[in-house]
């Protein structure tokens, strides 16, 4: 099969997938006790308001009523309304695109190189100082809260050093400066968790690699020791790697919403948050559509990726 | 009247000017005054807003026809020319000043104000304040710059009202134009300050509205800042990345020792405590609801709560109202809120038929506040016999428990503002007896611990709902409080609630702001009648 067929099969296999998204998570959202009615009209509601809201809004219909109409809105590309904020669900995503694309792809950046570099000079120093030292940071940023590592930056830099901000978000290109200023606690709050996943499995994918014959032939035939490393064990290592690394991306999502919470970044995360603590059932949709295509689009290019680091794998 | 937010009133913007040298350096006049809030707004339309505390940003944009005075000691005319004049029971002519405008250049006349108040009314708008407006049959402009308000029946807090958020001016043309849900996201108002950006989730800032009727803000912008987590926002205002922030309860020493800025610790006009299920055995006995007040030492509760930014409640109502309307809250303490005493409690819990104890669930929203609350009930509960489990619920599933009436013990937290009624009408009457009814499968007012279901043939408890909803028809003060001491009396006896503490707030700001004094009752603090702030170099 070409990779164009396969491509293309792919795509069209994410549809029932986001259907099943769709539908679960119409089902548990449904399921949870109370609704974004009560919830907004809080304790001792008018009950005249709370019985009309939930007719405007059709919660009084049978729920696979509302599923149909739902799902027929979003095949037209309309992802609905946030009842608590009254606005189209895709304009508040689209708002808070920047800040959390920002926010994770500079952390993406930041974790990516220096997680290769350190797993790869610990699997080089396996069992010795360097790889010990390696390990331990990198056990110590996995077992890390981003929201104690949050606080911790915020009270070191901003509180004690006033060094930086210890909030909000500002434009890159609205002022660059001010702009890096705020992001530099997030993204490190953000990466540490990545960099420390991402080593610890390069270092142990380097290791197994490092062990296999054609290491110890290439090292009898005397290649120097950096040319086995980088050009042959590490390429060998990048798959399963790889793989880590398109999966990582959700666990990215997943980050945000507590960095943009503790810095006060109006992003996607805390949109989120926000829409599953109110039970907004229009924020919650679209957020939970956007990110599992956000998702399967990440594992497909981890799949196309493959073919580019092993030749040998066929699309059939 | 609501569970999130405080009391709610606004005054007008003028006053003495503070320019010239201030404690911080050379005032100026200008600058961006930085706010923080720890959530956005969902709405900026006055009439459509539930949020209590987002009343705050808005009272900058809109006006009212009366004012309260920032110490609470007086109501006071601001749009209107003088306070209402009584023509009957339930008929009142408001006069209003001439040349206030709008922000779009537009006059506010009697017309404005007709149109304000009975698009709320009309139902067909769905408004959230037309409950709280319910007592007004209509609103007519009976000339160019007065209006007259035709009510329902008598009303006590009718003055009380009209200084709120819930009795705004809207321009009529604007509003008709925009539609409600344009007017929501670009709102024109008669406030000293006009919308200039809203961003939701990330910041609100209003720009210095210059031909405001009063004379105009010395600061020139007004911004809030959202900020979700209240120790980020407390850093930005030690490192001056904002001016003013609230104080979490733990940081308050650290706040104290922070010289660049002064605190103020602000009532919240609410109390929080724990609602037996009188409808569920073994809480339909009286004596086992009693039982669990000399379970706890509560003045203890408060402690693993609030602690500082706490005040021990009685009556169902927070200190300030009981001092304010002098009620005999010390005999009420005596009487019905004895200290810890657990042979007492086993006494009750055996005349009741519970001598061997039984077992509960309690269930508690997440906040530290009330987790702990229930938890100190159940070490107290364990200690004689009764097993108690805790169970922490989500927002959702807190609210369909009241509603359903399935819990056995909840906690509650309830904003009343400054009037009895603001807690009695809301708490305790009995809803199934409003006009228009509740649907039979209604099962009752839980803040009042299901009373009412559970004994529904109570002369008692038909009587103090009669009370009730008498006591916010009565035009004399000393009339409503006697009326108020029985209420008191009547349901502190029943234990549907045992109330535990009245919350403050600590809000904090910069010493760069000069002429600034919040208070609770200040909903224009930045900028009102009796100061005008400006920030120092």
């Amino acid at each position: 099969m070409s990779m164009y067929r396969y491509t293309v099969r792919r795509l069209l296999q994410i549809i029932p997938v986001l259907l099943g998204v769709f539908t679960l998570t119409f089902v548990m959202m449904h399921a949870l006790p109370g609704n974004p009615v009560r919830i907004y009209l809080g304790l001792n509601p008018s009950q005249e308001l709370a019985d009309e809201l939930i007719r405007q809004y059709g919660f009084d219909r049978p729920l696979w009523q509302q599923y149909l109409d739902y799902l027929g809105r979003v095949l037209t590309g309309n992802l609905g309304e946030s009842f608590l904020l009254k606005r189209p669900v895709a304009d508040l995503m689209l708002e808070r695109l920047g800040p959390t694309l920002t926010l994770m792809g500079l952390s993406y950046v930041i974790a990516l190189p220096i997680s290769l570099l350190l797993g790869v000079y610990a699997a080089s120093r396996h069992n010795e100082l360097g790889d010990h030292v390696s390990r331990f940071f990198g056990l110590a940023g996995l077992s890390t809260p981003n929201f104690w590592l949050g606080l911790m930056l915020i009270f070191l830099f901003a509180y004690e050093l006033g060094w930086l901000p210890a909030s909000g978000y500002v434009p890159f290109a609205q002022d660059p400066v001010e702009s890096a200023k705020r992001l530099v606690m997030p993204v490190i709050t953000l990466a540490t968790a990545q960099t420390a996943t991402l080593m610890r499995m390069t270092r142990s994918s380097m290791v197994e690699e490092l062990s296999q014959d054609y290491v110890q032939t290439a090292r009898a035939f005397g290649l120097p020791e950096r040319r086995i490393l980088l050009k042959h064990a590490f390429r060998n290592a990048l798959l399963p790697l790889v793989t880590i690394i398109g999966l990582q991306l959700s666990f990215l999502l997943d980050g945000s919403v507590i960095a943009e919470k503790i810095f006060a970044i109006p992003g996607m995360g805390r949109l989120f948050f926000k829409g599953i603590t109110k039970q907004d059932y229009g924020i919650i949709m679209g957020m939970t559509l956007s990110f599992a295509l956000l998702f399967l689009v990440g594992v497909l290019l981890t799949d196309l990726a493959y073919a580019y680091i092993d030749p040998r794998i066929r699309y059939d | 009247m609501s569970a999130l937010g405080g009391a709610t009133v606004l005054a007008g913007c003028g006053g003495q000017k503070t320019t010239g040298d201030g404690p911080g350096g050379t005032d100026q006049k200008g600058g961006t005054f930085i706010n923080t809030s720890p959530e956005s707004a969902t709405t900026l339309d006055p009439r459509m807003n539930e949020l209590a505390w987002a009343n705050s940003m808005m009272h900058y944009l809109f006006d009212s026809l009366l004012a309260v005075k920032p110490d609470g000691s007086e109501i006071v005319p601001h749009l209107a020319k003088e306070r209402p004049k009584k023509k009957d029971e339930t008929t009142y002519t408001v006069p209003l000043k001439q040349g206030v405008t709008f922000h779009d250049g537009s006059e506010l006349t009697a017309e404005d104000v007709a149109y304000s108040f009975n698009w709320v009314l009309d139902p067909k708008n769905k408004s959230t304040n037309r409950e709280n407006l319910g007592f007004i049959e209509s609103v007519d402009a009976t000339g160019d710059y007065e209006v007259t308000f035709n009510l329902k029946y008598a009303y006590a807090l009718f003055e009380l009202e009209l200084t709120g958020m819930n009795a705004v001016i809207v321009p009529k043309k604007a509003a008709e134009n925009k539609g409600q849900k344009k007017f929501a996201q670009k709102p024109v108002g008669s406030g000293p300050f006009k919308l200039k950006q809203w961003q939701t989730g990330s910041h609100l800032t209003l720009e210095r509205y210059d031909d405001y009727f009063l004379k105009k803000a010395n600061l020139k912008q007004i911004k809030y800042r959202i900020i979700p987590e209240a120790q980020t926002a407390f850093v930005d205002l030690k490192t001056s990345g904002v001016h003013q922030a609230s104080v979490p309860e733990k940081l308050l020493g650290e706040a104290k020792n922070i010289d660049s800025i002064q605190m103020k610790r602000i009532s919240q006009f609410d109390y929080n405590g724990l609602v037996f299920n009188s409808k569920r055995k073994p809480f339909d006995d009286r004596k086992v609801r009693e039982a669990m007040q000399y379970l706890v030492d509560y003045d203890d509760m408060l402690k693993v709560t609030k602690g500082e930014l706490g005040k021990r409640s009685y009556g169902f109502m927070p200190k300030e109202v009981n001092e304010a309307w002098d009620f005999p809250w010390k005999e009420w303490k005596q009487k019905y809120y004895p200290p810890k005493d657990h042979e007492k409690a086993k006494q009750l819990l055996e005349e009741a038929g519970y001598g061997d104890g039984f077992d509960v669930t309690m269930s508690t929203l997440a906040s530290g506040k009330f987790k702990n609350m229930v938890i100190k009930l159940q070490n107290e509960m364990d200690q004689v016999g009764i097993n108690a489990e805790v169970q922490e619920v989500d927002i959702g599933r807190w609210l369909d428990q009241l509603d359903t009436g399935e819990f056995d013990v909840t906690i509650y937290g309830w904003s009343g503002g400054q009037d009895p009624d603001g807690f009695y009408y809301y708490l305790f009457r009995n809803p199934r007896n409003d006009d228009g009814g509740v649907e039979d499968s209604y099962v009752g007012n839980a803040s009042a611990g299901m009373l009412y279901e559970a004994y529904p043939d109570s002369e008692k408890l038909k009587k103090a709902d009669q009370k009730i909803r008498e006591a916010r028809k009565l035009g004399s003060r000393d009339e409503r409080r006697k009326l108020y001491i029985e209420l008191a009396e009547t349901f502190q006896s029943e234990y549907p609630h045992i109330p535990v503490y009245s919350e403050q707030s600590a809000t904090a700001w910069s010493k760069k702001v000069n002429g600034y004094d919040p208070t609770a009752f200040a909903a224009q603090p930045l900028c009102n009648k009796w100061s005008n702030a400006s920030l120092s170099n």
